[in-house]
């Protein structure tokens, strides 16, 4: 997934533009190429951020835009779609680093990582990896219980969107976000603690 | 336990929703009468309070979690030098730790000596690089916060590298709260808070003023102590990174903290004034709200009246502000509207600016970043100022009678015609008297004023004459007070109409007089040669007009022409046009105006001869023009603040350094009374200012103003423009004579390509880029391309400047420098002589130049006659 984006850089607007007009088709383009922008964004991120405090996945998510939409050319709705479908990525991001470590771990087949895999992968702490495979297993039920729910939790968590942005992705109203997204922590977290 | 059906779902959703504004303890009692006996069978009323007591620490997971994968993603690494209580530093002994984070550690320390109580921060960064390059970074920067001795910003007292290459800094400790904790925990009501931040405001400004940016404001840098005094910490520390980073890598680069970045940071950009405000105007909404704001929910391509609409409503919907009044949201609106624009150049100018809407707001006076409306304006223009009021109203008085005689005038006689002419001579000359007491504080109320005039002159369509007229004299409007885009705008419109005009002899000449002031318009924004084909067309009516008329346009159109010969390189063609003009006026009587144009003249006369290096002869035009300004009385104008910017070069020219200095900073001053902040003009005075440091071997002082010229410069003009190249010209050489030949190599290679894409290939420009180019590989030791450079100057120098020149004798001594290292001595002393015969002829024999080339002359000579022989 690293490699070959299928559409080039600058169609990424035309594609969130579709996808924000319903186009779901747009979506599974998108993906990939934002999941390889957001993960090139940590490595690189991380090797230049000379922070005096931290920096985090919503910074990434934010640097990853800059990077791939020149700056007044979508209005906020593709923006917020764009967000959106990075929470998405960088669920699948932190939660492939995790399977990896883990796989690491036990040694299973370490030669199957290419190169540009090791070099961009994440490390994660063991408590931090954890805790992420069993968030996901739990948010996977979530999604069968109640997918909208399990979506909020992408935007808020993953993606570092704010209520409003959230709202305009999934189209409900700030005030519902703001309550499942209170329902959806305390029904994840009770699941989690009876694992 | 989670196997609910759908609808049971959503009777959990219902019930946690409400159970969630209810005190915990009530929970039980509650959920109780909430379910039926079948709903409770089911489980439902157990779930829903185990959710609800789940709902705290649901947060700290979350959170916890958030932590953690931030945690990873900065990884400090543990090699890093850490230090335990009671180990010592330098002079100092560990406390304890009291700051960790991604890329420092601080600790608190006392001195160890016993001699007196003080206790100290010691923030230790950990940073990868040319330690070398930091050692020295690190350096200017301690010499630059030295100077920054302010009540409310933590003193740096030392700084370095540890022996084990690590920086630090050891500076003053200050025991207080985060000035967005600080507020809560007192419970400040906003008028206090305002207070606070002003002094924040003031504390940044002072830096600004001694032209250090902060460039990592946010409320964990910020201190309140016990008292209620402010301290700003960690000045200029981030700059040091931002450099440290530049030099490591060339992609996107950041330094600060993300939440409080600015929109160009995420660009790359470097810090900057307008950077430090935004984050300013963070931390200011951080306390006024109690929320953080999140830059992506402006909506996007909204224009100033969109933003601060998008504030107000914002602003009104945080409990912290709920009862305060309307007009208060509509002023913090309007301030956040201006602070956080996305795009810098419409940001508050200053902090300043800034903290005087926010004074004004608590006096309820007007805000210039208001988007105002004419009554607005002139309602709280009279309340402020009356005398100032009534200017603005006879302004607009005037444009309408003036408007009214204009379309009479097809109706009426001569004599109202001439009425009319009148009054609009009468508006003009009001900006044209340039008062800047008037002037400059009301600017922005001024343009909005136009911008309403303006369209009242295009439903003027009936009268195309009347409509060019009123065009031009709004566009000079513009153009004096800065706005230059606008006033070439309305300047086109003016002649487009006049191109439909009947071609009488009045037509062509008001046409000229258009063309005249595109013409000078082309020259400010450096357009030379666009420059140069317009004020010929001027000056052709102008001449061939016979009636006398225009006589003095004739000058004027003279004064210009000169100066855009001169900007092209043809100094003796410029030299000619300023004594055309110049004698054209010695004849006739003096008054205001033409005293003026005469100045202009003799400056311009004074700046060709220099560029020729007649320092002489341009000392004593320069002397003429200077006594004429002293006649003309107490008057400010922008004529006379070149005369003073002229005046200093040449002194600095002569090697009177202190005494240009202080020619330039007098000129400084004048401009920024006259123009404002907001104009390139005081720019271009702060440039012969850094020349000047770097004269003086301040590189660090020279090195920080060009890099925030070069930064205006771009935004203002672009980066082709030849402000933004002479800049970048001169940060090379600055570089240059710090040793650090890369840096100033790369400058120079991009100062070449865009002098040879602006002015040709044997422009004077192009021969300084080969010159600057050649000495660098000089001091690289690469001998053969520096003297292939050195010829590829010598070559442009001649064809501009004839075969002596100041110029070219420093070629020739560097000529002779590449020979002496070749070890080819005889051709060497060859070259160092007519270097020395060459400065003794420009420079005067006790030139500074002069006597470093006859001292290397003699050296060689001793030593060649040491050797005994020649080789």
């Amino acid at each position: 997934m690293t490699d070959n984006p299928q559409i080039p850089l600058s169609e990424v607007t035309t594609y969130l533009q579709e996808f924000s007009h319903g186009d779901k088709n747009a979506l599974d383009k998108l993906f990939p190429v934002i999941y390889d922008q957001l993960q090139h964004g940590a490595h690189r991120l991380r090797k230049q951020f000379f922070n005096l405090d931290t920096f985090n996945t919503t910074a990434i998510v934010h640097e990853t835009y800059l990077k791939l939409i020149q700056s007044g050319s979508t209005d906020i709705k593709n923006r917020a779609h764009f967000f959106y479908i990075a929470a998405r990525a960088m669920r699948q991001i932190l939660v492939n680093a995790s399977i990896r470590k883990k796989t690491l771990k036990r040694g299973e087949n370490p030669r199957k990582m290419n190169l540009d895999e090791v070099d961009n992968q994440l490390e994660l702490s063991d408590k931090t990896t954890e805790e992420l495979l069993l968030l996901n297993d739990a948010l996977k039920k979530l999604e069968i219980q109640d997918e909208r729910q399990a979506q909020i939790v992408e935007c808020r968590f993953f993606g570092g969107m704010s209520i409003e942005e959230t709202a305009i992705v999934l189209e409900v109203s700030p005030a519902t976000v703001k309550r499942s997204w209170s329902l959806a922590k305390a029904w994840l977290y009770t699941e989690l603690s009876e694992q | 336990m989670s196997n609910f059906s759908q609808e049971d779902w959503k009777r959990i959703s219902e019930l946690y929703e409400k159970g969630e504004s209810l005190p915990p303890r009530e929970l039980s009692e509650w959920i109780d009468t909430q379910c039926n006996p079948e709903e409770k069978r089911r489980g439902i009323d157990t779930y829903v309070l185990k959710l609800l007591e789940n709902a705290p620490r649901a947060d700290d997971f979350f959170q916890g979690l958030e932590h953690n994968i931030e945690k990873d993603l900065n990884p400090f690494d543990e090699s890093n030098p850490s230090y335990q209580p009671g180990d010592t530093f330098d002079k100092f002994r560990i406390i304890k730790e009291i700051g960790y984070g991604g890329m420092a550690r601080v600790f608190l320390c006392e001195r160890d000596d016993g001699q007196f109580e003080q206790k100290v921060a010691l923030k230790i960064m950990k940073l990868e690089g040319n330690i070398e390059f930091l050692k020295e970074k690190f350096r200017q920067e301690q010499q630059i916060l030295a100077g920054i001795n302010y009540p409310n910003i933590a003193q740096l007292f030392d700084g370095g590298i540890t022996e084990s290459g690590y920086p630090y800094i050891i500076m003053e400790y200050v025991e207080g709260l985060p000035v967005d904790e600080y507020c809560k925990r007192n419970n400040l009501s906003l008028k206090e808070k305002l207070h606070l931040f002003i002094q924040v405001g003031k504390a940044l400004q002072y830096a600004h003023n001694s032209l250090i940016v902060h460039h990592d404001i946010k409320p964990a840098n910020i201190l309140v102590n016990n008292d209620g005094v402010v301290k700003l910490l960690d000045f200029g520390i981030s700059h040091v990174l931002f450099n440290q980073e530049k030099e490591m890598s060339r992609n996107t680069s950041f330094t600060g903290t993300i939440k409080y970045a600015s929109p160009e940071q995420f660009r790359g950009k470097g810090p900057s004034v307008a950077s430090d405000i935004y984050k300013l105007a963070l931390v200011l909404f951080k306390l006024v709200t109690g929320a953080d704001f999140n830059m992506r929910e402006i909506p996007q391509e909204s224009n100033n009246a969109g933003m601060q609409k998008f504030f107000y409503q914002k602003l009104a919907a945080y409990p912290m502000l709920k009862n305060e009044p309307d007009y208060i949201l509509t002023d913090l609106a309007a301030v956040f509207s201006r602070a956080l624009a996305e795009n810098p150049d419409e940001r508050f100018i200053t902090v300043n600016a800034l903290l005087h809407d926010l004074q004004n707001m608590l006096k309820n006076e007007p805000l210039h970043s208001r988007n105002s409306t004419l009554p607005y304006i002139l309602q709280k223009s009279y309340l402020r100022n009356k005398a100032k009021f009534w200017l603005l109203v006879f302004f607009n008085i005037a444009l309408f009678i003036a408007v009214g005689f204009f379309i009479s005038q097809y109706f009426e006689t001569l004599r109202e015609k001439q009425r009319a002419e009148h009054i609009l001579a009468f508006v003009w000359d009001m900006f044209d008297a340039v008062d800047p007491e008037v002037t400059q504080g009301d600017t922005l109320t001024v343009y909005e004023l136009l911008e309403t005039s303006v369209p009242r002159i295009d439903q003027l369509a009936e009268e195309p004459d009347l409509q060019a007229e009123l065009y031009h004299i709004s566009g000079r409007i513009f153009t004096r007070l800065g706005f230059w885009s606008r006033g070439e705008e309305l300047y086109l419109k003016s002649l487009a109409l006049h191109e439909e005009l009947s071609r009488d002899m009045q037509q062509q000449i008001n046409q000229a007089r258009v063309v005249y002031d595109l013409a000078s318009t082309a020259r400010n924004n450096a357009e030379h040669n666009r420059a140069d084909s317009l004020i010929d067309i001027a000056l052709e009516v102008f001449k061939d007009n016979p009636g006398g008329e225009t006589w003095f346009d004739y000058i004027e159109a003279l004064t210009v022409k000169a100066h855009v010969m001169r900007m092209k390189g043809q100094h003796e063609a410029s030299i000619e046009y300023a004594e055309e003009g110049l004698g054209l006026l010695s004849d006739s009587p003096q008054d205001y105006d033409q005293q003026l144009q005469k100045v202009s003249l003799l400056v311009n006369k004074a700046s060709a001869l220099r560029d020729m290096s007649h320092y002489n002869d341009a000392l004593e035009n320069m002397d003429k023009a200077m006594l004429l300004i002293d006649e003309m009385g107490d008057t400010i104008n922008s004529t006379i603040t070149t005369a003073y910017g002229n005046l200093g070069i040449i002194y600095s020219r002569l090697g009177k350094h202190e005494k240009a200095l202080q020619t330039l900073e007098e000129n400084y001053e004048m401009k920024m009374r006259i123009y404002g902040e907001k104009s390139p003009q005081p720019l271009i005075t702060l440039n012969n200012i850094a020349s000047e440091y770097y004269r003086k071997n301040n590189y660090a002082a020279s090195d920080s103003i060009n890099l925030i010229l070069i930064e205006r410069y771009s935004d203002i003009f672009g980066d082709h423009h030849s402000y933004t190249v002479s800049t970048m010209f001169n940060l090379a050489n600055s570089y240059h004579s710090q040793g650090r030949f890369q840096e100033a190599l790369e400058y120079q290679q991009m100062v070449l390509e865009k002098d040879l894409e602006n002015f040709g290939e044997d422009h004077p420009y192009v021969g300084s880029s080969y010159y600057s180019i050649a000495l660098t590989f000089l001091s690289l030791e690469d001998y053969t391309r520096a003297r292939n450079f050195l010829e590829e100057s010598l070559h442009i120098y001649r064809q501009n400047y004839g075969s002596t020149h100041e110029q070219i004798s420093r070629i020739y001594a560097h000529m002779g420098e590449v020979e002496c290292r070749k070890e080819r001595y005889s051709k060497c002393i060859e070259y160092l002589e007519k270097a020395v015969d060459m400065a003794i002829e420009v420079l005067g024999d006790d030139h500074p130049l002069t006597l470093d080339y006859q001292e290397r002359l003699n050296d060689r000579k001793q030593k060649t006659a040491g050797l005994g022989k020649d080789i």
